[in-house]
C-alpha cells in the first residue's frame, strides 16, 4: 500500500513516501514559515524523484498537531485537499501518537513538546491507547518525565523524520483495518485562540 | 466545464463554482459573524479555526448541488489576498492541493478584484460581458477606493484613482455603530435605523475633509471622530428618536464624500483618452446598503451612465466573484506549487506587497 504522509505541525516539515512499513523516500527541511510553499513542492520531488504517480498514493497520512496552529491547518487541509480530488482517505494522526509508536503498537510512554510562555504539551500513550495531548506546566512536565518513559519531541525531531513515523503510524493503523478511527480531520490545537481565553477571563472577573 | 472559487480571506468561508461563461451554478457562503460577535470584530485566529472546519464540508455540497464531478473543473481560483493570513492560507493550501490533485492549473486571485468584477455577475445564466472600460466603486469594511478599468482589446488594466488615508467606509460604519450600542456589523442596523429618522446636518455638523493638494483620496476617521463626539454629546445610545436622526446624519455624510470624490473623478476622466467609460460598478459589502443603491442609480441617470449594481448576495465577501475574476485572469493561472498567500495585496499598482520568502521549487 503506497502512503504518502507529511507533517507541517512541527518546526522541520517533512514528507515521506512508504509501501506499507517499507520506506520509499523522505525528505525534511526548514518550516517555520510559508509552509504552503514548501509542502507541495516536497511533495512533488519526493514523487517525481521516485517516478510514483500521485494517482497510485492509496492513502494520505498526515499530523494534526499540536503544534503550529497554521502549520497544522496547512498540512490537513493539503493533505484532504489531495484525497479528496484522488478518491483515496486521509489517516489523521496526533503529532505525539506518531512518536510514540515503535514496532507494530503505540508503546507505554509520554511525549511532550515546548508549547512556549513556559507552558509544554504533554501526551501519554499506552499500547492501543492515545491519550489526548493537553497543557501542563513545568513541575507538571517535570513529574511526567520522571514517572514515564519519555520522548522529547525537539529531540526526536532533531535527528530522525516525523513524516517516516507518521507513514508507519498509518501503515500500522491500516493493517489493524482501524482506519475509520482515524478519519477525524480536527487538529489538535489544545490551547484556545488567544481572544477567548481573555474572553472567559473577563466574564470571570 | 467549471471553474471552482475558493474563498476564505476573511470570517466567510465560500465555494462556487461557474461555467467558463461566468454563470454561477453554486455559490455557497458559511458565515462566521455569530462567531465573531461575542468579540465585536474579527478574531483572526478563530476565523481560521471556522475556516478548516466549513471548507471541506462546503466543497463536497457544492460539486453536490452542482451535479457536478471534479473531472468538470478546469481551473481553480482562491483569494491569495489581501487579508488575514491565517485564514488566506486555509483556502490556498486546499485550492493548491486540488490543484494538484487534479493537475489543474490555479489561479491566485486579489480579492478586490473579485468585488471589482462582481457587479457584472447576473442573478442567472452568463455574466454580463466586460465593457471596454468601466469605473469601479469597490467600498467594504476594509476598501475604500474608485479603481479605472480597461478591457479593450482584450486587455485588463486596473488603475486605482484615490484610497482611504485612514479607516475604509464600512469599518467608519462598524466603528460608529459599536460605540452607539448597535450590535456587529454596525452597517445594515444604521441604514435600518437611518430610513427611520430624518438628516440633519445643522445638529450633526459632520466634516466633509478636504485635502490642500485637491485629493480625491478618502478620508472617514474625521466624521468618525466626529460622529463619536455628537453621538456622546447628545447621548443618541439613549434616546431611539434622537439615534435615528444621528444614524440618518451620519449615513448622509458618509454618502456625501462618496460623490463629492466621484464627481471629481467622473469630470477629470472623461478628459482622458478614450475608450470613454460608460458604465459604473459598485461592489463590497457597503454596496449592499439600500439607500446607497437609489443614489447610485439617480448619479447614474443624472450623468447617463449605465450603473451596475451587484446582487445583494454578490456584495459580501463570496467565492463567485473570486471565480469569476479568476476567469477574467485566466491567462495567470499556472503551477499551484508556485502560489503563496498575501495579507497585503494591491490593485493597479505593483500587484504584490509585503514578499518575503522564496519557494523551495524545480522549474516544471
Amino acid at each position: 500500500m503506497l502512503i504518502l504522509a507529511a507533517d507541517t505541525s512541527l518546526p522541520i516539515l517533512s514528507v515521506a513516501l512508504t509501501d506499507g512499513a517499507m520506506l520509499i523516500a523522505a525528505v525534511a527541511l526548514e518550516g517555520r514559515n510559508s509552509r504552503n510553499e514548501k509542502l507541495l513542492p516536497a511533495v512533488d520531488w519526493v514523487l517525481a524523484e521516485q517516478g510514483v504517480d500521485r494517482h497510485a498514493i492509496e492513502l494520505f497520512a498526515i499530523t494534526r498537531g499540536p503544534g503550529s496552529f497554521t502549520g497544522v491547518r496547512i498540512g490537513l487541509a493539503t493533505f484532504q485537499a489531495l484525497a479528496l480530488a484522488l478518491g483515496r482517505t486521509v489517516c489523521s494522526i496526533p503529532t505525539h501518537e506518531a512518536l510514540a509508536f515503535h514496532g507494530e503498537d503505540l508503546e507505554f510512554s509520554f511525549v511532550y513538546d515546548d508549547a512556549g510562555r513556559g507552558e509544554f504539551y504533554g501526551s501519554t500513550f499506552a499500547p492501543d491507547v492515545s491519550d489526548p495531548a493537553r497543557l501542563l506546566t513545568r513541575a507538571e512536565l517535570q513529574s511526567a518525565i520522571a514517572a514515564n518513559r519519555s520522548t522529547s519531541v525537539a529531540a526526536f525531531m532533531a535527528d530522525r523524520n516525523v513524516a517516516v513515523r507518521t507513514a508507519l503510524r498509518a501503515a500500522a493503523i491500516a493493517r489493524a483495518d482501524r482506519l475509520s478511527i482515524y478519519r477525524d480531520a480536527t487538529p489538535i490545537y489544545v490551547r484556545l485562540a488567544e481572544a477567548e481565553v481573555k474572553l472567559a477571563q473577563k466574564k470571570d472577573d | 466545464m467549471y471553474i471552482l472559487g475558493i474563498e476564505t480571506s476573511c470570517d466567510e468561508t465560500s465555494v462556487a463554482l461557474l461555467r467558463a461563461d461566468g454563470e454561477v451554478r453554486c455559490n455557497l457562503i458559511s458565515s462566521q459573524i455569530a462567531r465573531h460577535q461575542p468579540f465585536g470584530g474579527v478574531v483572526p485566529e478563530i476565523a481560521s479555526r471556522e475556516h478548516l472546519v466549513h471548507l471541506f464540508p462546503l466543497l463536497e455540497e457544492a460539486l453536490r448541488q452542482s451535479g457536478a464531478s471534479w473531472n468538470e473543473v478546469e481551473t481553480i481560483a482562491v483569494t491569495a489576498g489581501p487579508g488575514l493570513i491565517g485564514a488566506l492560507l486555509v483556502g490556498v493550501s486546499a485550492a493548491q492541493g486540488l490543484s494538484y490533485a487534479l493537475g489543474i492549473p490555479l489561479v491566485a486571485v486579489n480579492h478586490l478584484e473579485g468585488h471589482l468584477f462582481s457587479p457584472f455577475l447576473s442573478a442567472s445564466g452568463a455574466a454580463i460581458p466586460l465593457p471596454p472600460r468601466f469605473l469601479s466603486i469597490v467600498i467594504s469594511g476594509g476598501h475604500s477606493s474608485i479603481y479605472d478599468v480597461v478591457t479593450a482589446d482584450g486587455r485588463l488594466e486596473i488603475e486605482m484613482l484615490n484610497r482611504t488615508r485612514d479607516d475604509a467606509i464600512g469599518e467608519t460604519f462598524d466603528k460608529v455603530a459599536k460605540f452607539v450600542g448597535l450590535p456587529y456589523p454596525g452597517g445594515p442596523q444604521v441604514e435600518r435605523l437611518a430610513r427611520a429618522g430624518k438628516a440633519d446636518r445643522k445638529r450633526f455638523p459632520f466634516p466633509v475633509p478636504q485635502f490642500k493638494e485637491s485629493s480625491v483620496d478618502f478620508s472617514f476617521s474625521g466624521l468618525k471622530a466626529g460622529a463619536i463626539r455628537w453621538a456622546r454629546q447628545y447621548r443618541v445610545g439613549e434616546d431611539q428618536a434622537a439615534l435615528a436622526d444621528f444614524c440618518a446624519t451620519f449615513q448622509d455624510a458618509l454618502f456625501e464624500q462618496l460623490f463629492s470624490r466621484l464627481d471629481t473623478i467622473w469630470q477629470q476622466i472623461r478628459r482622458s483618452a478614450p475608450p470613454r467609460p460608460r458604465e459604473i460598478a459598485l461592489a463590497g459589502g457597503v454596496a449592499a446598503n439600500g439607500v446607497l443603491r437609489e443614489r447610485m442609480q439617480a448619479w447614474g441617470r443624472q450623468h447617463d451612465v449605465m450603473v451596475r449594481l451587484p446582487e445583494k448576495r454578490f456584495c459580501t465577501d463570496n467565492a463567485a466573484m473570486i471565480a469569476f475574476a479568476g476567469l477574467q485572469r485566466r491567462r495567470e493561472a499556472g503551477d499551484p506549487r508556485l502560489v503563496k498567500a498575501y495579507s497585503r495585496m494591491l490593485v493597479g499598482g505593483p500587484r504584490i506587497l509585503g514578499e518575503t520568502s522564496a519557494p523551495l521549487v524545480r522549474p516544471s
